[in-house]
């Protein structure tokens, strides 16, 4: 901003004296001067004032009848309440049915869920089937009282496996089934891990 | 913004929670709830289900209430699902069925869970596989049969029978009869006030606070048993046993683990194998065991104890003890009766006896401390050492050393000690004794001055202090010699 710019702008009756002072020797600026003084001429011209008597006494009245008329403001509020009790039965009735959903995923399987279980279900019968190659030679010729027993816990275990899977393929996604098959072959894992324990058994402790 | 745009914002907030909470209800699941009320004129309440829950309540009334919800992945299979109620003078009946669905190629899925509330006094009969039962508050006798699912059963009284099979049983406060049938899951029994039998394989068995008898047989799984009224009788094969507060007597058969038993005011008897067995504080005991270590304490009777390949430990037996073992060492301590001791290959130690003393032993030693009775001891390839006895000493050995000492002074000691390839050492405080001592291979002395009847240098025949009680020493290759105490 150059000099005579901030006497300009500044605008009070010193600034105004100094800028006509400082114009006299600068013909650039006495243009300046001349075009802000026609500005401000204009300016004064352009402004004007409205006497009427009714005028604001009309927008008080205007003013005190909005405040005075309740309607408006208890629609407001009926219509606040209205949409807050829409959404709460909304909310009532999406979280009951987010209840009913996990009731029901507790008791009928989806997708996920029932992948799960069969990865696991498939992680048991590998696990299984490598702990009855090693335990096979001992099972078939048991020769201690505890090994036919161990044997006759694996013959019940198969026979409930066996009942499990045949309900399963009628009811696929019955979450009870798959965690009770799952709780089978585990203990048939943890029984055919003990057949193998067996080997280092010590009688007399 | 203006009131108006936010109005019509707020409405389209709405609108699309409201689309969100259709979308999601418009699931394919199919739940509906089923509700049937029936009125109970007599006879029985029977339920017959598969595949779900059911919870039975009780009230004072006559109605069954019954509160189904069928779940179901698709609302064609839901529909299909029956069930089935029906009332009559016969009783109430309810039981499901479900449609056959290989049509359905299997990929569909169901459970039903019933509610039913019920008059307390009616009977119960339950047959439900894959689920879990929960019955409160039966107030007459119930019939209860499950598979594939646990079974609560609280609050009862009278009769009741609950099967169970890969599936725990949990029974609590029922006041008649029970009896629980189980395989593959544990049971725990709380809070009985009639008799009680439990059978199970497979799974451990715990009982707490039965008021009346307690009969127990399992298999495979361990059994706890605690604060009995009346009689145990407990068998288990291949699992621990503990038992603890039988106010009555107490019939224990397990092999293949553990037994302990504390606190029984009755008779026991413990039979076991290949396991320990310990018994402390009870009545008159009598333990078989075979390759089981044995430790008694603290009975209030008589002791019979057996066992084989381990040792066995007596301590502080009200009456007499009588153990038997083979390969194992014994240790009696404070018998308030006669002792009684078999064995072989094993170190026999008693103190403090009662009573008699009378030890069979083989290729063991036999130390016997403060024994009040006669001392009768048979060994061979061990030492005896004989102390503080104050009734007559009856030693037989054979290749091994005799030592008898700690004799109480004023009484008459019959002593006959008899071993051979080793030594006989006798201590006496002093006394009268007729002294007949022999050996050969060895030599004979006295510290005390014996008035000979026959001499040589393996043998002596005379009296101390004018002859008493009997003294005789035989050995064979080995020295005799008699001192002062």
């Amino acid at each position: 901003m150059t000099h005579i710019d901030e006497l300009l702008a500044n605008g009070d009756d010193a600034s105004m004296q100094a800028a006509a002072i400082h114009a006299a020797n600068c013909g650039e600026c006495a243009d300046l001067l001349a075009d802000w003084n026609d500005l401000s001429t204009t300016a004064r011209d352009l402004h004007a004032t409205w006497n009427s008597d009714t005028l604001w006494p009309r927008i008080e009245r205007k003013l005190r009848s909005e405040r005075r008329t309740p309607s408006f403001r208890w629609m407001q509020i009926a219509a606040a309440v209205v949409i807050m009790i829409g959404l709460g039965v909304m909310a009532a009735f999406a979280l009951r049915e987010q209840k009913e959903q996990r009731d029901f995923d507790k008791h009928i399987y989806v997708d996920n869920a029932l992948n799960d279980v069969e990865k696991a279900e498939r992680a048991h019968v590998a696990a299984i089937d490598r702990l009855e190659k090693l335990t096979d030679a001992k099972l078939e010729q048991p020769t201690t009282p505890l090994m036919v027993s161990y044997k006759e816990k694996l013959v019940v275990l198969d026979d409930a496996i066996a009942e499990c899977q045949t309900n399963i393929e009628r009811n696929r996604r019955n979450a009870h089934l798959r965690r009770q098959l799952l709780a089978i072959y585990d203990a048939k894992r943890q029984t055919l891990q003990d057949v193998l324990r067996e080997e280092t058994h010590v009688s007399n402790p | 913004m203006s009131r108006i745009r936010k109005w019509r914002t707020g409405a389209f907030v709405c609108l699309v929670v409201l689309l969100a909470v259709n979308a999601f209800a418009d699931s394919d699941r199919y739940i509906v709830s089923v509700n049937r009320k029936l009125t109970f004129r007599g006879g029985h309440v029977s339920i017959e289900h598969r595949f779900g829950n059911i919870t039975v309540r009780t009230h004072g009334g006559n109605t069954v209430d019954v509160h189904a919800t069928v779940r179901a992945s698709s609302p064609e299979i839901g529909r299909a699902i029956a069930i089935n109620t029906s009332e009559n003078a016969s009783g109430v009946s309810i039981s499901t069925t479900y449609p056959d669905i290989h049509r359905h190629g299997g990929e569909m899925s169901y459970s039903v869970d019933y509610e039913i509330d019920m008059p307390a006094s009616a009977p119960l009969v339950v047959r439900n596989r894959f689920g879990h039962l929960d019955i409160s508050g039966l107030h007459a006798r119930g019939d209860i049969t499950n598979a594939m699912g646990h079974v609560v059963f609280r609050d009862s009284s009278g009769p009741q029978e609950i099967e169970n099979s890969f599936g725990s049983i949990d029974l609590a406060d029922s006041d008649g009869d029970t009896i629980i049938r189980n395989q593959n899951g544990s049971v725990t029994a709380q809070h009985v006030k009639g008799n009680l039998e439990i059978s199970d394989r497979f799974a451990s068995v715990s009982v707490s606070d039965a008021d009346r008898s307690v009969k127990i047989t399992n298999a495979n799984g361990s059994v706890n048993v605690s604060d009995v009224g009346g009689s145990a009788t407990i068998t288990n094969s291949f699992a621990s046993v503990s038992v603890r507060e039988v106010r009555g007597t107490l019939d224990l058969n397990n092999g293949n683990g553990s037994v302990e038993v504390v606190n029984v005011s009755g008779r026991t008897a413990i039979r076991n194998s290949f396991a320990n067995i310990s018994a402390t504080n009870t009545g008159e005991l009598t333990i078989v065991g075979q390759n089981a270590r044995v430790s008694v304490a603290n009975i209030r009777g008589p002791a019979n104890v057996a066992s084989s390949f381990a040792t066995v430990d007596l301590r502080d037996i009200a009456g007499w003890a009588k153990v038997r073992n083979e390969n194992g060492g014994i240790t009696a301590l404070d018998i308030r009766g006669n002792l009684d001791v078999d064995t072989r290959f094993g170190l026999v130690k008693a103190e403090h006896v009662r009573g008699s003393a009378d030890v069979d032993n083989a290729n063991g030693n036999v130390m016997l401390t403060d024994i009040d009775g006669n001392t009768r001891v048979r060994t061979s390839f061990g030492s005896v050492f004989l102390k503080d006895v104050a009734g007559s000493a009856d030693v037989d050995d054979q290749n091994g050393s005799i030592v008898v000492g700690g004799l109480s002074a004023g009484k008459c000691h019959d002593m006959t000690l008899k071993t051979t390839f080793s030594s006989i050492k006798v201590a006496i405080p002093g006394g009268s004794y007729n002294v007949n001592a022999r050996t050969s291979f060895g030599h004979i002395s006295s510290a005390f001055p014996i008035l000979t009847t026959t001499a040589s240098s393996e043998s002596i025949t005379g009296t101390i202090n004018g002859g008493g009680c009997r003294l005789d020493l035989a050995n064979a290759n080995g020295n005799i010699s008699i001192e002062k105490d």
